[in-house]
């Protein structure tokens, strides 16, 4: 009966260890001349396994060959995905710790959500992007952006949107919408914990409006449940290009996106992220990369290591007056 | 009804009975596992998922999904310490009715009650998703704020003897529900500076905490003796649930059920409130309430029965709408859309066949369910076989672990201990834990949505709660219900 209680209990010790998957194996022998890779490569992702962010890194699973070692996903969700970026920013630089995040990690720098400097990560590969929107019940009274002011701005305050959470990107890239439009102030912005949450609000008619990402669509526009009044791109997107863009309904504002990709603690070896960034490259460039992000409704858009860290950069600065005007920085 | 056999004879061939096996086991691992939750079950099978076809998918989903629902129970009777945050209200009977030394009773309760509320809950799902779905669509935040209301003025009946220590013991559940940032405006509050307190404190760390953690407080000051004792020595007779006693609780199945699956299909709302709303309701209408929390059957009954509901619930809006009704059947989502299949409005005109595959997979997995259960009750209940001096010391390594795998950080392990301190203490000092637990599971979604309908409309202010008919009869009741409950309670003193 002992027997069987300690083999019981070992078994659950093992299962919940490799299960949540930290299991340390990942941590090989950074030096000892022995050539990189030579263990697991640890992935964290700061948000919950099943999310969106979390399929999306999933993507990266497939390519062991590639990448001549496994990548091993971490589920540190929390505060946005600050608790992951944390755990990474502080974590051995060997190369076996790496970060999978998300537009999110300039927003709550800015914010002042994490305890590192912005420097203290190196942006390594932009994987994927996805698109914001707005949209509204199919039965509003206005179908597009110029419709859209004349309301609010003969109705003011009785525009409800919506965003998952304050301070997420969909809040402030929302918010940069609006205000482009110049009918901020003429809007009521109310928070909900999930899009989802907020498109079963929009189609009771509860809210008006919410700020999505694409890959949430689905169906809806198609079934007459939601119609879009705009995308937050330079140009149309391909798989939605019926949903015209703000910039050619007249809204003057930059097509930020939110991107998705690899990030590793600063100090990680020259010689490795080059390897990191030519096998992502090879990567999310390939046409069965580009097939998966699709099946998710995410856009393939790679962008390699010098430029993806300089857009890094940049972004912390656009954000900065967005959320100081919200009075989140 | 063609359509509905050809699903059906899809699902009759080894491979996809197989898959409804490994689903089943795989969820009661995993669910009975503090620390994994079903999400985390469901995502861990995802990768597999993408390759197989659709029927073996769903099975293998809808088999993980009941046996997740089914297998918190186990570590809530056996260790008292739930394996998912739904089973939190199983513990409040289940883990004394283990004490008792009914344990195989207790297993059996709620593996029994799983597999009944299941099937409510799918009768449910396959009966009236369209205009469950519609229903769905009706609660708007006024409507929310009236029905937590509503649940949280039942804390009044489980408050046990004295009303003010319940009423106290709520009052700090909202308290630690409140920890974290704003949900408007997103200010920090309480969190001292650390970003691991952002999120607010994670449900399992208070749940094992105040429980598991403060009974292994309790079990040790019971002394030596009593810990070293052998099993055999402490007396206990185990008993079987008989078939009788089972059917004597058909009505409280079915009222749990309907429980379960009505507020499964809210999005947002968990298993977790379904359980504890079903188990107060129970208790509320019982012959016996004071009997309620010192191990019966109806008490487990109430809570099981209700959490397996919720899947059939929580399925309503995600096939008729798209819209996920819990975390779980948010996972399902991004499976099914890379399976090729997009819940959703349109889903009942273009892909019948998903619809009933997953209707079916969703019945066949409750029978597994009952195979797979009746053979592990046994060897679960075996367990207490063990001396307390071995068996406890790894419980409270189990706790660890399961704490430490919610999010990958000591920390949630600190809040555990933390809380076992504090429900110890609350204890010593006679304060009811079941009226905390329950406003810490409400009291997040209780403040968000009042705080929406506040801003849903500057004019209205707070008179919306009189515009809206189901709000107001939602908070009307949840007035009458407490002040009943409170003279009730008084008159029982006298």
């Amino acid at each position: 009966m002992k027997r069987f209680l300690a083999l019981a209990l070992s078994l659950v010790m093992a299962i919940s260890i490799t299960a949540c998957g930290n299991s340390g194996s990942g941590s090989g022998t950074g030096g000892g001349g022995k050539e990189y890779p030579s263990g697991n490569i640890d992935m964290a992702v700061g948000f919950k396994a099943g999310g969106g962010t979390y399929l999306s890194a999933q993507l990266l699973t497939n390519y062991n060959d590639i990448f001549g070692t496994a990548i091993n996903l971490v589920e540190k969700a929390g505060s946005g995905g600050a608790i992951a970026a944390d755990y990474i920013a502080n974590s051995k630089a060997d190369g076996y710790t790496t970060l999978f995040t998300t537009a999110a990690l300039p927003i709550s720098i800015v914010m002042g959500d994490v305890e590192f400097a912005p420097e203290d990560l190196v942006a390594v590969a932009q994987c994927t992007e996805v698109n914001e929107v707005i949209a509204v019940a199919a039965d509003a009274p206005y179908n597009n952006v110029e419709e859209l002011i004349a309301y609010c701005n003969e109705n003011p305050g009785d525009f409800v949107w919506t965003y998952p959470g304050t301070g997420s990107s969909l809040h402030i890239m929302g918010t940069y919408v609006l205000d482009g439009m110049g009918i901020l102030d003429k809007t009521t912005s109310i928070p909900y914990d999930s899009t989802s949450e907020a498109i079963a609000a929009i189609m009771g008619g509860h809210i008006s409006a919410c700020s999505m990402f694409t890959t949430s669509i689905g169906d809806y526009v198609e079934a007459g449940e939601l119609k879009i009044i705009g995308i937050l791109a330079e140009e149309r997107n391909p798989d939605f290009d019926y949903i015209p863009t703000y910039k050619e309904q007249g809204v003057d504002i930059q097509p930020i996106t939110v991107w998705r990709g690899v990030f590793a603690p600063a100090d990680t070896p020259a010689e490795i992220l080059n390897y990191l960034d030519e096998k992502l490259t090879e990567i999310c460039t390939s046409d069965d990369f580009a097939e998966r992000a699709r099946a998710l409704g995410e856009t393939p858009a790679h962008v390699g290591m010098e430029e993806f860290n300089k857009k890094y950069q940049e972004e912390i600065e656009l954000y900065r007056p967005i959320l100081e005007s919200l009075g989140l920085a | 009804m063609e359509i509905i056999f050809d699903a059906f004879a899809s699902f009759l061939n080894i491979q996809t009975i197989l898959f409804l096996f490994i689903g089943v086991a795989v969820g009661i691992l995993g669910g009975s596992l503090p620390g994994i939750s079903p999400s985390m079950t469901i995502s861990l099978l995802l990768p597999l998922t993408l390759k197989m076809d659709i029927t073996n998918a769903v099975a293998l989903l809808m088999g993980a999904y009941q046996g997740a629902m089914m297998g918190g129970s186990i570590s809530a009777i056996l260790i008292n310490a739930p394996g998912t945050a739904s089973a939190a209200a199983t513990m409040l009977d289940g883990y004394p009715m283990n004490q008792k030394g009914q344990t195989r009773k207790a297993l059996q309760t709620a593996l029994y009650a799983s597999c009944a509320g299941g099937l409510v809950g799918t009768f449910m799902l396959v009966c009236f998703a369209s205009a469950l779905a519609s229903l769905a669509l009706k609660f708007g935040a006024p409507e929310y704020f009236g029905i937590m209301c509503l649940s949280l003025s039942l804390i009044a009946s489980i408050s046990g003897k004295s009303l003010l220590k319940g009423l106290i013991s709520a009052t700090i559940g909202l308290f630690i529900a409140m920890i974290g940032l704003d949900p408007i405006y997103g200010t920090a509050r309480f969190t001292f500076g650390t970003t691991n307190l952002n999120d607010g404190i994670d449900q399992l760390a208070v749940f094992i905490g105040s429980f598991a953690v403060a009974e292994l407080m309790f079990q040790l000051g019971e002394g030596r003796n009593e810990l070293n004792k052998k099993p055999e020595q402490l007396n206990r007779k185990d008993s079987s649930l008989s078939l009788g006693e089972f059917l004597g609780q058909w009505f409280n199945i079915i009222r749990s059920g309907i429980l379960g699956a009505l507020i499964g299909i809210l999005p947002g709302v968990g298993g977790a409130t379904a359980s504890f709303v079903s188990y107060a309701a129970a208790q509320k209408q019982s012959k016996h309430p004071e009997k309620f929390g010192t191990g019966i059957v109806d008490g487990v009954v109430a809570a099981e029965a209700s959490n397996n509901a919720v899947c059939g619930g929580a399925l309503v809006p995600l096939l008729a709408l798209g819209i996920p009704g819990d975390v779980v059947t948010a996972v399902m989502l991004g499976a099914f859309v890379a399976l090729g299949i997009t819940p959703g409005p349109l889903l009942f005109q273009d892909s019948l066949d998903t619809v009933y595959a997953v209707y079916i997979a969703m019945g066949l997995a409750i029978v597994v369910l009952a195979i797979v259960g009746t053979v592990g009750v046994p060897v679960f209940a075996k367990v207490m076989g063990t001396r307390k001096s071995i068996l406890l010391p790894s419980v409270f390594l189990i706790c660890f672990v399961g704490t430490y795998a919610v999010r990958g950080s000591y920390f949630t392990c600190g809040m555990m201990l933390l809380f076992g301190v504090l429900a110890f203490l609350l204890r010593k000092a006679k304060f009811p834990l079941p009226p905390l637990i329950i406003a810490f599971v409400i009291g997040g979604s209780l403040e968000s949505n009042f705080r929406r309908s506040l801003l849903y409309n500057a004019e209205l202010g707070w008179k919306i709660f009189f515009t809206h008919p189901m709000t107001l009869t939602f908070l009307l009741a949840a007035v009458v219900l407490a002040v009943l409950l409170a003279r009730g309670n008084k008159t029982k003193k006298n």
